[in-house]
């Protein structure tokens, strides 16, 4: 509905029981001043409503005054951004240890590659060492020429080297292969039965959420390519889980138990969850009323408190737990069109 | 001007659009509600942020007004 001039007079002499031309007269006389104030370069400011002001482009704008802003949206006031998906590199279970082992092993194998750092500090020091280093190889090589030994030595060598069958089955090859193989085996197992297993425990409030929401949420989920394969396992077995739930309450299903759905009976669980916010309203009583017509539909229905600064304290009314922002939305899509087009997905702590 | 004008029509004009009323004010301009829907959105950092939805004050200025 449009408020023109006309409607707008009548409103202002209805609530003020001001005379019409006293009030035609006043409203001219303020559209004067914000036109004069904004053509002069200054702004005219009503306060409690906003300002009225020129842009550099000659426009005339208006800003209008925070409490104006906040009444305007009190639906929605105190809402604050809920982060659905965190870098990559962030979303790893294991960020911090995975980087810290890294740069331990790189500090450990740069320090193995320059094992001389500390000795080029004192160059007489290297020197020395080097001479005597020299001197032990010289005198190593005319001992093994003098005395034979290097014969020995390549025939030793050749022993080792090539397998004839009376080697293989003196020298018990079988030793050298189970201890070569045992610890492949055993260092390949040890990690992977952590990342298989630790995930399961771990991401059982927050991560678990953060993750199914990216798998179950369009495509944006498919970008989580670092996790290990077992992690994304683990995490996808979470969300059939949860959407099976969904799914056997997609329907008015009485005396559901389920900690997640849109219909039933609002479940008492410990960690946060969910909901679709329908109302938004400043009453409790109404707020509760709502809640008990929704909840006699079939929905599982809630009333939240929220404190406000400006407002103070504010009733909204939600409907459905949902471990994860997707499938609170894929429920909202499917709702009566009165709620449909008017909602907005609230977190429950 | 009188206090109590000004108090009305910024309280008539308030309570116009809270019903999602527009209020056009001649040689002014229009002031309307515009909805937000909730929506994600990317940050630079590879965040992904659920912005929740919002009911902005929007006014648009009359072009055909005096100069």
């Amino acid at each position: 509905m449009k408020i023109d001039r006309k409607k707008l007079i009548t409103l202002i002499c209805d609530k003020t029981g001001m005379k019409p031309e006293s009030v035609e007269g006043q409203l001219n006389e303020l559209i004067t001043q914000i036109r004069q104030a904004s053509d002069r370069g200054n702004a005219l400011e009503i306060k409690g409503f906003g300002m009225f002001y020129h842009t550099s482009q000659g426009e005339l704008t208006f800003d209008p005054a925070e409490e104006l802003k906040t009444e305007i949206n009190y639906k929605y006031v105190g809402m604050e951004s809920v982060e659905v998906k965190k870098p990559a590199a962030a979303a790893s279970p294991f960020p911090s240890s995975d980087k810290g082992g890294k740069k331990e092993a790189k500090a450990s194998v740069d320090k193995m590659e320059h094992p001389l750092d500390n000795e080029e500090k004192n160059p007489a020091a290297t020197l020395i060492t080097s001479i005597v280093v020299v001197l032990v190889i010289v005198i190593g090589i005319i001992l093994l020429v003098d005395f034979g030994y290097m014969d020995g030595l390549f025939s030793r060598e050749q022993v080792v080297l090539s397998p004839p069958e009376t080697t293989q089955s003196e020298e018990a090859p079988e030793s050298i292969v189970p201890d070569e193989t045992a610890p492949v085996i055993t260092e390949a197992e040890e990690p992977a039965s952590p990342d298989v297993q630790e995930p399961a425990d771990i991401p059982v409030s927050e991560e678990d959420e953060v993750a199914s929401a990216e798998s179950d949420g369009s495509s944006e989920g498919s970008e989580e390519s670092e996790a290990p394969e077992p992690e994304t396992e683990t995490v996808e077995t979470v969300v059939e889980a949860e959407s099976s739930e969904e799914l056997a309450s997609a329907g008015p299903a009485e005396g559901s138990v389920t900690p997640f759905g849109l219909y039933g009976k609002i479940q008492m669980i410990d960690h946060r969850f969910y909901t679709i916010v329908v109302h938004s309203m400043q009453s409790e009583s109404r707020a509760r009323e709502a809640a008990g017509e929704l909840s006699e539909e079939g929905y599982r229905a809630i009333a939240i408190t929220v404190l406000h600064d400006d407002i103070g304290q504010m009733w909204r009314v939600g409907i459905g737990q949902f471990a994860t922002i997707p499938l609170a939305q894929r429920a909202a899509s499917d709702l009566p069109e009165e709620f449909r087009e008017n909602n907005f997905i609230g977190l429950i702590q | 001007m009188d206090s109590t004008f000004i108090k009305a029509f910024r309280e008539v004009v308030r309570e116009e659009m809270m019903k999602k009323n527009v209020v056009d004010i001649e040689r002014i301009g229009r002031f309307e509600v515009i909805h937000e829907k909730q929506h994600e959105e990317r940050r630079d950092d590879g965040n992904v942020l659920m912005i929740p939805p919002v009911d902005r004050v929007h006014f648009t200025a009359e072009t055909d007004g005096e100069a």
